[in-house]
């Protein structure tokens, strides 16, 4: 499932990444607010690839932790995206947590997602995210 | 009884974190505890845990931090916690430069 959660990323796949994600799914992006649903998601998403691409994604480190219908997923990543406009490569680590919820098919899907850098403030992705994020705020204004 | 103990925890680990009280605070910690604190790297264990709040003190005293909204889960043993939470702080000492 993680295999398949970081291709969908690399490949921009956003029917894919969502078809990952529960129903009422809640995700807390950094720097941003909290996205409720599928139908946020998929917005956050389309906006975030309107701007990057992701060229790179590993995995430095992995925990799951399985109780009953629920599995804990931390991990450590390492990424490495490109402005679709052009420019440099800009990297990152950082790592997310993810609560798997156990679907009524059996199937397992994100039900509670959230992920942040390791980088100080105004590096890594954060300072390209922050003026996105900036930018959609004044916007709402 | 979990959603009462839950909002106990919480507010324990509001108090210690208005307190300043790093003992308290830990304590809510289990030994194999992980925390990953926004642009800084993870945290494994009550040791690490304590000397980044000891770090945080000595430059910050949080004067307001209120939920904002917090739905709770249980699972098995696990209690699953979801919070907002805006604090505000105050920076107590000019940051020295390194």
């Amino acid at each position: 499932l993680r295999q398949a959660l970081n291709e969908a990323g690399k490949a921009g796949d956003i029917h894919a990444l969502i078809s990952m994600y529960a129903d009422d799914v809640i995700v807390m992006p950094p720097n941003d607010t909290t996205l409720y649903g599928r139908a946020e998601c998929r917005e956050w998403y389309q906006e975030y690839y309107q701007y990057f691409r992701i060229v790179a994604l590993s995995e430095s480190e992995r925990e799951v932790a399985v109780h009953g219908d629920f599995a804990l997923e931390r991990s450590g990543y390492m990424i490495a995206i490109v402005p679709v406009p052009g420019g440099n490569r800009i990297r990152d680590d950082g790592r997310s947590f993810n609560i798997w919820r156990r679907q009524a098919d059996g199937s397992w899907k994100i039900w509670q997602s959230m992920w942040n850098s390791v980088k100080p403030v105004g590096s890594g992705t954060n300072r390209y995210l922050s003026r996105l994020t900036q930018k959609k705020t004044k916007g709402k204004r | 009884v979990s959603q009462d103990l839950s909002v106990n925890l919480q507010q324990s680990i509001l108090n210690a974190s208005l307190a300043g009280n790093i003992d308290a605070n830990v304590s809510l910690f289990s030994d194999d505890a992980v925390v990953m604190p926004p642009n800084d790297t993870t945290l494994f264990g009550k040791a690490e845990i304590q000397a980044w709040w000891e770090d945080y003190f000595q430059y910050f005293r949080i004067v307001s931090s209120a939920e904002s909204e917090n739905e709770l889960t249980v699972a098995d043993d696990q209690l699953l916690n979801e919070a907002q939470l805006p604090s505000l702080s105050f920076l107590k000492n000019r940051v020295r430069d390194p």
